[in-house]
């Protein structure tokens, strides 16, 4: 369990151990597409009448290809996905077009027909795997149904090609996996056993509906790269549904965009990101940041105006009301599709004059961010914390007595913030992040260690704080949808910390309200709405203006942007800048995404298990030398560029538990590095790593000598 | 998005409420029985035909007749005034009696599930002795302490439906407190109270309507079961329960003596479910 694989290339070769199951009855040869939609059509009908959700998309699939289809939520594309299953539920249907499987056309006809076309030749794989896994039949008894009731294979061949079918999928142990329960097992093992179930119908088609955006971005990289293996190794043909551009960019060989319903460009996966010819993937491109970009040399393009309701689409061009290159020809008459290259599609009047560069993206309106952080920057601590615990009390198991146990969520960490700086905070999924976060503003009592805000000693709860020092410490959550209550407006939400922290006086809310609703870029209109009223974007703007309202001193972001829309993301983090830039406002920032965080903070702790194993300078993390786990969350984050070529680091296992976290240093049992100490690495497994010092600010905390970590390669390198 | 047109504020709250309500044919059935009641019970000294408390000696358990439209009971009075006026305790009686115990239901589920841990625990077990108790050993046992009147049926049935409001409201409040606006109050330092009734109750109140709703619904069948034991509104104050116990000694010679006031009862009952059940679907259909 505990080894690592370190390969710099990612593809591995077909398995000696590999059995095809069975012949196949429906053998295509190779030039027919596995999978071929024409202008399909798919409408809902709710009681305002049928809403078209997917119009005219058009695209083929063939053996052996990975095709994506990305686009933001309520785009369609997992409406595309259900009709090829046909799986639309009661009030869908395809009202045109046509959906062929290996040449035969599966609309018209009945479930019973379907069957028979398909076979168990389509498989789906879905974003969540606890979704998927009946919680209460065990991982063989659930694998092997696939095989005994579709095929009727006997029970022990059908075990037997099951453990098989979980070693293709590199699952560790799988004879003692098939006796578990799902919930015995993590989240990327839930997501591989759902994946080698899909796999056991030998399927020509395998459709994966964001099989990825549930995971941590380690488990995220190893799941894509046992996609992009199986893909080979099992000659299918695979449709991949993603929002996110880097995970597209790494899995795909052809991508189609789709944008309120309908495809907008579709081409190899080169063009669609290097040559876009659709306004709106040339936005989508310039919205997201890229790893190694940073807010002072580079500015993130959002995309105005949101995606029209398919009940209420404009006449013309789809994207007329968000593009910047609309002429009036766009708001009369609706593009088709057309070929501005070979084997390059897009749905633009203008396709060949974007490609050709004959019209380039405005870009002014860009503040010059740089001069104000120089400006704003200072080297005034306003934030200290030394040697922070909080533990949780673990419920005991014995009914009475027993010893008493602690998760230590966070475990003797120390960071400082200088004043008009922002503080990005890194790590998987239960490194403790959000726990320091909720520490520091008092929504958990620390255990242990020195918390000093501004001189003042900050060790306590919430509940025990001064008025004033409340007012200096204000939280942005990550939920747009839980972070406003639903009962209220959003203006009286919004005035609330105003009234309590006496910002203004009592008759001059309404008006300061009003400012920084404008601020925000939401004007006064939005004052008397309620949350439902709002899109995702705009209620992470109202959260935002929340807790900006009293004029905090730190503000605390845990993951803002996480559940946004790429090009809503841009927005909101340009507004962040803007405010921090505005109120010189201190923040520290929580995210998963390594290459937001590189964009948007100045300095860098990277957390794993409840600590602190490097913390610096943005643009030093992003270098060697590295901290052994840095470099493996580095080569794991997903580029949007498919130029990109990443070191090929893996970590083996799942975090382990943190009420026993691993002796010596913990990240120990992970390590792909440790080897190269001279004695193999004992040491780590006894003694806690030294804090070691690259430059005065930049440190790491291992054993490894400095000068060795130095010497290795960047992880991220671009392919010109 | 904007809902331009039509009124904005509390108004506009009304409205769409009331609009829930008519999208669903159940609900609207219901209401209109409910309507019906209520205007029944406030235009009760225009509606009735006779006294309910005047006694005719010639009338004595008669079949319905032009005169008495459903009969007389075993003293004489006119059934369908009686049934009338009964109208008036009890649609007085029920919703207030669920009103005090959703008050007193709310506040403790708040408060258990808002702390949690010492207090839950202490609130919550009290609140299971008392649903341990059968209901009706319950309601005799504080009746025959207290003695009947209306206001002591109030108090009864306060008593007895408080823990299962209790017990909503907590699971409510223990689901809502996790969400992020909850923290964000707690990090404006707001005070515990502030949170419970302004932060979270709100957002618990559709589920409590629609519960108080079937509530007001069983405490029309509390009340008709404390008057047929004899132990609810002293008479001779009309109230449905009260009459069906006393027609019940005559069922051989005046069987509809006790169809009217049973008949009665469980319209207004089935009325109250249909409209909880209707604005129950409608309201968590889209969400």
């Amino acid at each position: 369990m505990h080894e690592s694989h370190i390969q710099d290339n990612a593809q591995m070769g077909p398995s000696d151990g590999w059995i095809p199951l069975g012949k196949d009855p429906l053998q295509q040869p190779r030039d027919v597409p596995v999978l071929s939609v024409e202008r399909l059509a798919v409408s809902y009908e709710t009681r305002y009448g049928d809403v078209p959700a997917v119009r005219d998309v058009s695209f083929t699939v063939q053996r052996g290809e990975a095709y994506s289809i990305v686009g933001e939520s309520g785009c369609g594309k997992s409406t595309v996905a259900f009709s090829i299953v046909s799986f639309l539920g009661r009030n869908g249907k395809i009202v045109d077009g046509h959906v062929l499987f290996q040449g035969r056309d599966l609309v018209g006809h009945s479930e019973e027909e379907l069957r028979k076309l398909r076979g168990d030749r389509i498989s789906m794989v879905y974003q969540d795997p606890m979704q998927a896994l009946n919680p209460s039949l065990r991982i063989g008894e659930q694998l092997a149904e696939v095989l005994t009731v579709h095929r009727g294979i006997g029970q022990s061949e059908a075990e037997d090609r099951c453990i098989h079918m979980l070693e293709q999928v590199h699952m560790p142990d799988p004879a003692n996996v098939m006796r578990r329960y799902p919930h015995q097992i993590s989240g990327g093992q839930q997501q591989r056993v759902v994946i080698a179930m899909a796999l056991l119908n030998d399927p020509a088609l395998l459709i994966m509906d964001e099989p990825t955006t549930a995971l941590d971005v380690t488990v995220e990289a190893a799941v894509l790269d046992l996609v992009a293996e199986l893909q080979h190794k099992f000659d299918t043909a695979i449709m991949y549904i993603s929002h996110n551009l880097g995970v597209v960019a790494r899995v795909s060989d052809q991508v189609g965009v789709m944008y309120a319903g309908t495809m907008v460009e579709r081409a190899s996966v080169n063009d669609v990101y290097l040559r876009p010819s659709h306004p709106y993937t040339l936005g989508l491109m310039r919205c997201v940041p890229r790893l190694g970009m940073d807010k002072a040399a580079s500015y993130l393009y959002p995309i105005r105006g949101r995606v029209p309701s398919p009940r209420n689409l404009p006449p013309g061009c789809i994207f007329e009301p968000r593009c910047d290159f609309a002429r009036p020809v766009c708001r009369q008459k609706s593009p088709e599709m057309c070929e501005v290259e070979p084997e390059h599609w897009a749905r633009c009047h203008f396709a060949a004059e974007i490609l050709s560069g004959k019209l380039e993206p405005p870009q002014d309106a860009v503040p010059d961010l740089q001069a104000l952080a120089e400006r704003r920057a200072s080297d005034e601590t306003v934030l200290r914390v030394a040697r922070a615990k909080t533990y949780y009390e673990a419920p005991s198991k014995q009914l009475i007595g027993g010893e008493k146990q602690y998760v230590k969520a966070v475990d003797d960490v120390s960071v400082e913030m200088k004043r008009g700086h922002t503080l990005g905070i890194v790590g998987e999924s239960g490194c403790g992040k959000s726990t320091l976060v909720k520490t520091i503003i008092g929504l958990e009592s620390p255990t242990g260690g020195e918390f000093e805000f501004m001189g003042m000693d900050i060790s306590m709860p919430v509940s025990k704080r001064s008025l004033d020092l409340i007012k200096e410490l204000q939280m942005v959550f990550q939920n747009p949808d839980a972070t406003l209550n639903p009962s209220f407006s959003v203006g009286s939400q919004i005035g609330r910390p105003l009234r309590r922290f006496k910002a203004v006086p009592a008759h001059q809310v309404r008006d300061e309200v009003v400012r920084i609703l404008d601020l925000m870029r939401l004007g006064e209109n939005y004052y008397n709405r309620l949350p439902r009223q709002l899109s995702g974007g705009e209620k992470q703007r109202v959260g935002i203006a929340r807790a900006i309202a009293g004029r905090p001193e730190l503000v605390l972001c845990d993951e803002p942007v996480s559940a946004l829309d790429v090009s809503v993301q841009a927005a909101v983090l340009n507004l962040l800048l803007e405010v921090q830039q505005e109120m010189g406002t201190t923040m520290a920032f929580i995210a998963h995404d390594l290459s937001v965080v590189r964009f948007f903070c100045d300095t860098i702790a990277v957390m794993y298990l409840g600590q602190i194993v490097e913390f610096g300078p943005a643009e030093a993390i992003y270098a060697p030398p590295y901290h052994p786990y840095t470099e493996a969350l580095l080569s794991a984050v997903p580029i949007p560029d498919p130029r990109a070529a990443q070191k090929h680091i893996r970590l083996s296992g799942s975090v382990p538990s943190a009420l026993h976290p691993p002796s010596g240093c913990r990240f120990h049992t992970r390590c792909p590095r440790r080897l190269l100490l001279p004695d193999g690495g004992q040491i780590c497994t006894v003694e806690p790593p030294p804090w070691q010092r690259n430059t005065d600010e930049h440190r790491i905390f291992c054993h490894i000598p400095l000068d060795t970590l130095r010497q290795m390669d960047a992880v991220v390198t671009i392919q010109e | 998005m904007q809902t331009t047109g039509k009124p904005s504020g509390p108004g506009r709250q009304v409205w769409e409420n009331l609009s829930i309500v008519f999208r669903s044919r159940v609900a609207t059935a219901g209401l209109v029985i409910i309507l019906f009641w209520i205007l029944v019970a406030i235009f009760a000294p225009i509606l009735a035909p006779h006294d309910p408390l005047a006694q005719d000696s010639s009338a004595i358990n008669q079949a319905p007749s032009r005169q008495y439209l459903l009969g007389a009971d075993n003293l004489g009075r006119d059934i369908l005034s009686r049934l009338i006026y009964g109208s008036r305790t009890i649609l007085l009686l029920a919703p207030l009696s669920v009103l005090c115990s959703v008050a007193v239901g709310t506040l403790l589920g708040l408060i258990g599930g808002y702390f949690g841990g010492l207090i839950d625990e202490v609130v919550m077990r009290i609140l299971d002795a008392i649903m341990a108790f059968p209901t009706i050993l319950l309601y005799l046992i504080i009746i025959a302490a207290i003695g009947p009147s209306a206001l002591n049926v109030v108090l009864a049935i306060t008593f007895v439906g408080a823990p299962g409001v209790a017990r909503l409201v907590r699971s409510l409040t223990l689901d809502i407190r996790t969400r992020d606006y909850i923290r964000a109050a707690e990090t404006r330092g707001e005070n515990p109270f502030y949170i419970m009734f302004l932060e979270i109750l709100p957002n618990a109140r559709g589920p409590i309507i629609i519960d108080s709703m079937l509530r007001v619904g069983y405490a029309i069948f509390s009340i008709g079961t404390l008057g047929f034991l004899g132990l609810g509104l002293p008479p001779p104050t009309p109230d449905w329960g009260g009459m069906i116990s006393s027609a019940r000694k005559f069922i051989w010679t005046n069987p509809l003596g006790v169809l009217w006031p049973a008949l009665a009862i469980s319209s207004l009952v089935v009325a109250l479910n249909l409209f909880a059940d209707g604005l129950r679907e409608e309201s968590t259909r889209y969400q």
